[in-house]
C-alpha cells in the first residue's frame, strides 16, 4: 500500500496528516493539526497547496479541509467498527519528506478514550491513520498533551455525513452543538441558541511567536517568501526554490536554530556517494553533508537565539540554497546505475 | 555554565596527595574552575558583546586553561593559533577574529572504507557543529564558525562537541576497522609502573570476586541482584581505575546494553558475565593500551541539576531494604555502590557532590587507595575514623555554604561500625542536605 490518499499537512500551529475518504470531497484531519488557523498547507511531494478549513469541530476533534488535491486514490472504508479493545493495530503516517511509515501499535481503552502506544521508537503524528489487523479502518490519531489517542472512525463518518449537506465554511456551536455556516453568524452569536461563539473559532488566528521566531519570519518575508506557504507548525519553516527545499528549525527550549536541506535518497551507489560526500565536506566552508537512513542532507551549523544575526543567517541560508540546488542533481547523476 | 564567583577553595587535605601523584578518579569534570578562570569567562562574554572577537577568544582560552595540566596552548598576534588537549586527541585551530576553525586528525588509510564513512556521516547528522571529512588520505573532525554570531556558550559547546566526540570515537573506530592508522596520539602519558600494577591487580581482583558472587546466586530468583553486582562492578572500575581505550569502551557498551536491551535480565546478566570474564584473560600488553593517563579540557557530560541526583538516590535507595532484611547485606552494599557509580557516570555533578563521593569511595576501598600511595584516608588503625571524617566534611561544609547557605552534611548521622552501615547512612544523610 502506498497510501497516496494520505497527505502531509502543515498549519501555523502544527503538522500532521490528512486523508481523503471515498464518497466525500473533504480532506479529513484533526483540530490539533490545524489549531486556530482557517487554512492549512497540503503537501503532496514537492507540491504545496493552500486548503481552507471548512470545519474545525472542537467537540469531536475532527477538522475538514477543502479538497485541493487531484487524485483518483481515495481511502475505501469497508468496516469502521472498533470491534475489540486492547487491539493490536497498524498505523500509517507520512512525514514532512513525504515518506510513508508503517508502525505497529496497540490500542487500549481507558475511561477517557482509547490510548495508542507504539512498539517502536517513533512518534505518532496527528492525523495518522490506524487500521486493525483485519484491515478495518479504526480512526485517526489525535494528540492531547503529547499523548496519542484514537479518534474513532465512527465519529469521523458521522461528521462527514452531517457536514455533506452543508459543505461551506462552518463552525460548531459548543452550546447547542449545531453546525453553523460562518456567513450565518451575526455579532458572534449562534443563530440557533444565541450563545456567544468565540472569535477564536471564527477568525484566522496564528500562534504568538517569540522574538527569535519573529526574526526568522521577517527574514523570510524580506526574501519574498509568503509565510502561508512556509509555516510547518510553530517553529519549523520550509522554503523551496527550484528543486531545492530548505527547512529552518528553531527550538525555543535549547535556543538553537538550524537549517538543513534533504537532498537525495540513496538508491544504488552508496559507497561511491559516501566517498564523495566525505571529500566534499573538506571543501565546504560552513556547510556539512550528513546522512540519516539513506537520505543525504546538507546542513548549516547551529545558531544561538541570543545572538541570532539575520544578516549572517541570510548569507548562510542563501549559500545553503545555492549548493542544495547544485548538489541534488550531482548526487542523482552519481547514483545512476 | 555557572558564572558564580567562587572564592579560594580550601583543599581537602587528601586532594593534595592526589595532585602530587597525578591521580584522578571518576568522570572528568570542569566545574571546579578557579575564581580567576571565571573572571576570564566574564571578560570574554563582555568582549564578545562589543564584537572584539580576537580579544574575547583569548579570554575564552584562558578560561578553559588549567595551568597545571597544560591542556591549552596558544599564541596570539594578528590571529590566534591554539591547541586543546582532550584525552587521546589534540584539537588544533585558529581564528582571525572573523571565523574560527578547529580540527583534529583521526586516522590515515590506504584505501577508502565506505562502511566507516557511513558511520561518520550518520554521526554528523546527530551533531550540531562537528563534521567528519576526508582530505587526501586523512580522516578528520572539524568545526568552523563565524565569530560574529558566536557567544561564549556557543563557542564552549562547539569546541566541547568536537573534542569529546573525537576522543570518544577514535578508540572505538580503531578497534572496528583494523586498516586505520591512528594519528595524533603521541601526547598520551604512560602510567607509572607501580600505578599500572596496582590498577591491574585490583581490576582482576574485583572482577573475579564479583563474578564468583554472581555465579553463586540463582539466575532466575536473583536476576536483579546479579545485575546490581555486575553493573556496580563496572561502575567501580570506571570510577576508581579510570580506564581508557578498549576497556573503557567495552565497559560503557556493556552498561548501555544493560539499560537499553530488550532481552530479559537473565539473558543480559549472562552476556555481561561472559564479557567481564574475558577481561580476566587480558595480558599486560593489552591492558597497557587501556591504562594510560590523559589530559582533558572538556567534560563528557554537561552539568546537570542537583535535584536529578537527589531524585535518583531517593528512587533507588529503597531497593536495599529487602536484601538487608533477608540477610543479604553484601548485595545491599553492591546496590549502594551502584547508586554512587551511576551518579558519577550519568550526571554532571556540582564540585561538592564530587568531593562527597570521593570520600565515599575512599572509605569503601581504603586498601586500593593505600596501595596507590594515598595514606591520608579517614581511617585509624583499620577503623573508619569519625575524627578524620569530621575534618574532611567540615571543609566540604564550609566551602559548599558559599553557594548553598544551608548546606550541612552531619557526620554525626553516619554509622561507622562497618562499611555497609557507613554507605547506607552516607546516602541517607545526602538526602537531608538542603541544596537551596
Amino acid at each position: 500500500m502506498n497510501f497516496d490518499e494520505l497527505y502531509f499537512v502543515a498549519s501555523a500551529w502544527n503538522t500532521g496528516n490528512a486523508i481523503l475518504i471515498d464518497g466525500y470531497d473533504f480532506l479529513v484531519t484533526t483540530t490539533e493539526t490545524i489549531g486556530l488557523s482557517n487554512y492549512a498547507l497540503i503537501i503532496n511531494g514537492k507540491e504545496k497547496k493552500i486548503a481552507k478549513v471548512l470545519l474545525a469541530d472542537f467537540k469531536t476533534g475532527i477538522a475538514l479541509l477543502e479538497n485541493v488535491v487531484t487524485t483518483n486514490s481515495l481511502l475505501n472504508i469497508l468496516n469502521f467498527e472498533l470491534s475489540a479493545y486492547d487491539q493490536k493495530s497498524v498505523a500509517y503516517q507520512k512525514n514532512l519528506f513525504n515518506k510513508l511509515h508503517q508502525l505497529n501499535c496497540e490500542i487500549v481503552k481507558k475511561d477517557e478514550g482509547y490510548n495508542i502506544s507504539t512498539f517502536e521508537d517513533y512518534h505518532l503524528n496527528d492525523g495518522t491513520i490506524i487500521f486493525g489487523r483485519r484491515g478495518e479502518f479504526l480512526g485517526l490519531v489525535t494528540k492531547k498533551n503529547e499523548k496519542p489517542t484514537l479518534l474513532p472512525a465512527k465519529y469521523i463518518m458521522k461528521l462527514l455525513e452531517e457536514f455533506s449537506d452543508i459543505d461551506k465554511e462552518s463552525v460548531r456551536c459548543l452550546n447547542c452543538e449545531n453546525i453553523i455556516e460562518k456567513n450565518q453568524i451575526i455579532n458572534n452569536s449562534c443563530p440557533f441558541c444565541n450563545n456567544e461563539i468565540s472569535k477564536e473559532i471564527i477568525e484566522d488566528i496564528s500562534p504568538k511567536l517569540d522574538e527569535t521566531a519573529r526574526k526568522i519570519e521577517t527574514l523570510l518575508i524580506k526574501n519574498d517568501y509568503e509565510l502561508k506557504y512556509c509555516r510547518y507548525g510553530k517553529n519549523l519553516w520550509n522554503i523551496s526554490r527550484g528543486s531545492a527545499s530548505v527547512f529552518i528549525r528553531y527550538n525555543p527550549k535549547s535556543k538553537f536554530i538550524a537549517a538543513f536541506s534533504p537532498l537525495y535518497q540513496i538508491k544504488n551507489n552508496s559507497s561511491l556517494l559516501y566517498k564523495f560526500l566525505m571529500r566534499e565536506n573538506a571543501k565546504l566552508e560552513f556547510l556539512t553533508f550528513s546522512l540519516h537512513k539513506d537520505m543525504i542532507y546538507l546542513d548549516t551549523p547551529y545558531f544561538v537565539a541570543d545572538n541570532f544575526k539575520t544578516e549572517i543567517a541570510d548569507i548562510i541560508f542563501k549559500e545553503l540554497f545555492r549548493l542544495a540546488d547544485y548538489y541534488d542533481d550531482v548526487l542523482a547523476e552519481m547514483d545512476k546505475e | 555554565m555557572a558564572k558564580n564567583k567562587i572564592r579560594f577553595q580550601k583543599r581537602l587535605f587528601f586532594k593534595n596527595q592526589l595532585k602530587e601523584k597525578n591521580l584522578y578518579f571518576g568522570k572528568f569534570s570542569d566545574r571546579d574552575k578557579s575564581y580567576e578562570q571565571l573572571m576570564f569567562l566574564q571578560e570574554a562574554d563582555n568582549l564578545f558583546s562589543q564584537r572584539k572577537n580576537l580579544d574575547a577568544f583569548e579570554k575564552f582560552l584562558l578560561f578553559i586553561t588549567d595551568n597545571k595540566n597544560e591542556n591549552v596552548r596558544f599564541k596570539k598576534d594578528k590571529k590566534i593559533e591554539f591547541d586543546i588537549v582532550q584525552g587521546s586527541k589534540i584539537i588544533s585551530g585558529y581564528t582571525d577574529g572573523k571565523i574560527i576553525k578547529a580540527e583534529t586528525e583521526l586516522f590515515s588509510f590506504d584505501e577508502d572504507i565506505p562502511q566507516l564513512y557511513q558511520i561518520l556521516l550518520e554521526q554528523t547528522h546527530n551533531l550540531k557543529f562537528t563534521k567528519f571529512l576526508v582530505n587526501k588520505n586523512v580522516i578528520s573532525a572539524q568545526i568552523s564558525l563565524y565569530l560574529d554570531y558566536c557567544t561564549v556558550d556557543l563557542l564552549y559547546y562547539s569546541l566541547r562537541e568536537l573534542s569529546v566526540i573525537s576522543d570518544k570515537l577514535d578508540d572505538y573506530l580503531e578497534l572496528q576497522f583494523k586498516n586505520l592508522r591512528p594519528l595524533n596520539k603521541s601526547h598520551i602519558i604512560q602510567m607509572p609502573d607501580n600505578e599500572f600494577d596496582v590498577k591491574t591487580k585490583y581490576l582482576k581482583k574485583w572482577l573475579a570476586k564479583s563474578l564468583e558472587l554472581s555465579k553463586k546466586l540463582d539466575n532466575a530468583n536473583f536476576a536483579d541482584a546479579k545485575s546490581f553486582i555486575l553493573i556496580s562492578t563496572i561502575y567501580r572500575i570506571l570510577y576508581l581505575i579510570v580506564p581508557e581505550g578498549e576497556l573503557d569502551d567495552m565497559l560503557k557498551d556493556l552498561e548501555k546494553f544493560f539499560f537499553e536491551s530488550q532481552k530479559s535480565t537473565v539473558e543480559k546478566n549472562k552476556i555481561i558475565e561472559e564479557k567481564l570474564k574475558n577481561v580476566l584473560e587480558w595480558d599486560n600488553q593489552r591492558l597497557k593500551k587501556s591504562l594510560y593517563k590523559v589530559i582533558r579540557t572538556f567534560p563528557e557530560k554537561m552539568p546537570s541539576k542537583t535535584k536529578e541526583t537527589i531524585s535518583f538516590i531517593q528512587q533507588e535507595i529503597g531497593k536495599i531494604y529487602w536484601y538487608e532484611s533477608n540477610k543479604f547485606e553484601e548485595i545491599s552494599r553492591y546496590i549502594l555502590e551502584y547508586i554512587a557509580g551511576y551518579i558519577d557516570a550519568h550526571f554532571g555533578n556540582i564540585p561538592v557532590l564530587n568531593d562527597l563521593f570521593l570520600i565515599f569511595w575512599q572509605v569503601m576501598y581504603k586498601d586500593y587507595f593505600n596501595d596507590l600511595g594515598i595514606n591520608r584516608l579517614p581511617y585509624e588503625k583499620n577503623s573508619i575514623s569519625y575524627f578524620l571524617l569530621h575534618k574532611n566534611f567540615s571543609i566540604i561544609n564550609s566551602t559548599a555554604r558559599e553557594n548553598y547557605p544551608r548546606f550541612f552534611f552531619n557526620v554525626k548521622h553516619l554509622d561507622l561500625k562497618d562499611k555497609y552501615s557507613f554507605a547506607k547512612t552516607f546516602f541517607q544523610e545526602i538526602l537531608n542536605i538542603d541544596f537551596n
